[in-house]
């Protein structure tokens, strides 16, 4: 299960993207119509798997964030998603990277 | 005529046993001085060998004592307080709530560095170093498993990787550190009963 009202909350801030929540993923929109389906681990998925990526892939998503505090990837799951197109990463990289990914129109 | 002497004489001829005469005396003597040193030699063999069979009984006893001191005990008390640590502050206690988990995380994260992989430490040092004290019963064989556990923990709080998998942890291994703690002291208490 998705537990994504913190990053929902947090992504709706920025002002340059719009921001929806479709079932467990975030739907995120650049003015140029562009988007990136978003899910964030709950705490029973505090090691980001190959299954979950897989999962997050089957729902239709392409990027994982999770917190670094209490959940990291496996180095198994980042070569994965990145061999199939799923951006893995913290928050943090999450927000620099949507607000470079929004910024560009 | 006879004389004084004489008469002495045929007295003492007349009233001698068979014992006192001819070398009986001296074959009565070494019976006797045989018989004494027999006893006593008898004593001593059992004295002595009572001395070593309580002698071997306090070495069991101090063998037993320290297979569940410096094995059995302190393998128990670490892997306990770990499991019991980990129940109670593990990730999969993680509150819902957002900020509480960053806490709760943090928490964690020190426990396990400061407590629960030092534990770990202490565990393989005991059974890298003290193996020879597993009951007669008891084998190495038994502790692979959370030999492996350990080992791929400690990796695995470095690098965070899916191997680890494979190498749960093996929730029987407490249980059968228990038993085996019981079936010592039980052993223990009984040595001590006869001794």
């Amino acid at each position: 299960m998705a537990d994504n009202y913190w990053l929902y909350q947090e992504l709706r801030r920025i002002s340059i993207l719009r921001v929806n929540r479709i079932e467990e993923l975030i739907l995120v929109r650049n003015w140029s119509g562009n988007e990136h389906k978003i899910y964030c681990p709950d705490h029973s998925e505090y090691v980001v798997t190959i299954d979950l990526v897989q999962r997050v892939m089957e729902m239709g998503g392409d990027i994982i964030s999770f917190p670094f505090s209490w959940c990291s990837c496996s180095m198994e799951a980042k070569e994965f998603s990145k061999r199939n197109g799923v951006l893995t990463m913290p928050h943090g990289e999450t927000f620099d990277f949507l607000e470079r990914w929004a910024a560009r129109r | 005529m006879l004389t004084f002497l004489d008469f002495e004489f045929y007295i003492a001829q007349s009233t001698n046993h068979w014992y006192q005469s001819g070398n009986w005396p001296l074959v009565g003597a070494i019976l006797v001085l045989v018989i004494t040193n027999s006893v006593s030699l008898y004593e001593v063999i059992l004295s002595s060998r009572r001395i070593y069979r309580n002698d071997i009984k306090l070495k069991n006893i101090e063998l037993l004592s320290n297979k569940l001191n410096s094995f059995y005990n302190p393998l128990y008390s670490l892997l306990f307080a770990n499991q019991s640590l980990f129940f109670a502050f593990g990730p999969r206690t993680f509150p819902d709530n957002h900020i509480r988990r960053e806490a709760a995380s943090e928490v964690w994260r020190e426990i396990r560095g400061n407590v629960i992989l030092p534990n770990n430490d202490r565990v393989l040092e005991i059974l890298e170093e003290k193996s020879h004290l597993l009951h007669e019963e008891d084998g190495i064989q038994t502790y692979t498993e959370l030999i492996n556990h350990l080992h791929s923990y400690k990796v695995f709080c470095e690098i965070t990787t899916e191997v680890h998998n494979r190498f749960p942890f093996p929730e029987y291994i407490i249980e059968h550190i228990s038993r085996m703690r019981d079936r010592l002291l039980k052993e223990l208490n009984a040595m001590k009963v006869f001794n």
